[in-house]
């Protein structure tokens, strides 16, 4: 495999995990060549804790925004065209890669030149009562994608998709993910591997978390706007 | 033309031919949508591959919906309703192609759990019969397999195939339903 894997880490306020995410990437059984940690001007000390691991490894690059964006889509594009490397993975500050996660996608995307995105079932890990649950998602249909967000953000994703169909959408708070993944839908080929290859963490500060009746509204509206723009 | 024999002859004769001297190796995959998806793609591109190592196994795609497919498939594709007159191993991939599939006895049935969300909801008095026709039910993980049997409560095959490859079906083929 010579694919070059850049890993893009998203944090805000998540001094508590954010060590964890880039340790998990560190891990990863095909090394990225970079780690870009985005910190979106957290308040807590997650600079301090991200300034802890540039110092021991080089590969780690950051980029400190000055101003909240308030939502996710904006530091997450900041990383992403940041990247020098043609695969670009994805993860979330309070989440983190199980061992093979990028490996895995790797080997997906030498073997198929046509999928442009990679992602996979995961573990749902509920740090307020320590339970765990496994996520399974459906395979990629065009159909089904239609309906609900199958594709998680924690995805391994060809950088040329986002170049192409554009990058998130930073007017979108909420399952900014879902209308990026509709418009990449329109001209690449998504992948699913059926196994457990990330953990994402409830921990009651999550931004989606208890905002279901918003996130609705949100992808409802964006939907319209997304057929009247391109058709369904 | 017009058929000269008896009808009843005409129909031994046939029954005969059908089911006696169809030896080929063939495999049947049955598919609902031949765009679209992963399933779609991943099969098609699959077959393309295989049917240039394997000349000798007959593959063939029955679909549902046929629509523009994502790529051309160089085997041949029958709409499912031709299905009655297939003999021979198949792999289904959905639970609608799988109860269609254990509705033809002279069908060996491989159910291939692509979509474990799929099941989800599913009747269990389909899944009854489509199990008490002989299907063999592969999952495309570990974890998927122990959520199969977990959430249906039955015990399914311990293969597991990630992906459709034709080469582990051919061998799965041999395993449970022997060599023709």
């Amino acid at each position: 495999m010579n694919l070059k894997v850049s890993s893009v880490i998203c944090c805000y306020n998540n001094a508590e995990f954010v060590g964890d995410a880039i340790k998990s990437v560190q891990k990863q059984s095909y090394q990225p060549d970079e780690i870009i940690v985005v910190d979106d001007c957290s308040t807590d000390n997650s600079r301090e804790i991200i300034d802890g691991f540039v110092q021991q490894d080089k590969r780690i690059k950051t980029i400190y925004r000055e101003v909240n964006s308030g939502g996710v889509p904006e530091p997450r594009n900041n990383g992403i065209a940041a990247a020098q490397n043609p695969i670009v993975s994805l993860l979330d500050a309070d989440d983190f890669y199980y061992k093979e996660k990028i490996e895995r996608a790797v080997k997906v995307f030498e073997e198929h030149s046509e999928v442009s995105v990679v992602y996979s079932d995961y573990d749902v890990w509920d740090t307020r009562n320590n339970s765990r649950r496994r996520e399974f998602k459906h395979p990629y249909d065009t159909r089904i994608l239609w309906q609900a967000s199958i594709v998680s953000t924690n995805s391994v994703v060809r950088k040329e998709i986002f170049n192409r169909a554009g990058y998130f959408n930073n007017d979108i708070k909420f399952a900014e993910d879902y209308e990026m993944w509709l418009r990449a839908a329109r001209m690449t080929m998504f992948y699913h591997i059926p196994e457990p290859l990330f953990c994402y963490r409830l921990h009651g500060k999550n931004v989606t978390l208890n905002k279901e009746k918003e996130m609705a509204e949100y992808i409802l509206k964006f939907k319209e706007e997304f057929v009247k723009k391109y058709g369904q | 033309m017009a058929n000269k024999f008896p009808k009843e002859v005409y129909d031994k004769v046939s029954t005969f031919i059908y089911e006696n001297l169809n030896t080929n190796n063939s495999i049947a995959i049955l598919l609902s949508y031949l765009n679209g998806s992963q399933l779609s793609y991943v099969t098609l591109k699959e077959i393309n591959k295989f049917v240039k190592i394997d000349p000798y196994t007959e593959i063939s795609i029955y679909y549902v919906n046929k629509e523009l497919p994502i790529s051309t498939p160089l085997c041949a594709t029958y709409n499912i309703g031709e299905l009655t007159f297939y003999r021979g191993e198949c792999i289904s991939t959905d639970i609608q192609t799988a109860y269609l599939a254990a509705q033809n006895p002279k069908i060996n049935n491989i159910f291939y759990v692509y979509d474990l969300l799929q099941l989800q909801g599913v009747s269990p008095d389909i899944i009854r019969e489509i199990i008490s026709k002989g299907t063999i039910i592969i999952a495309r993980s570990k974890e998927h397999k122990k959520a199969i049997e977990n959430g249906l409560g039955i015990k399914i095959s311990d293969e597991v195939v990630p992906e459709i490859n034709l080469e582990r079906f051919k061998e799965i083929i041999k395993r449970y339903f022997g060599v023709k």
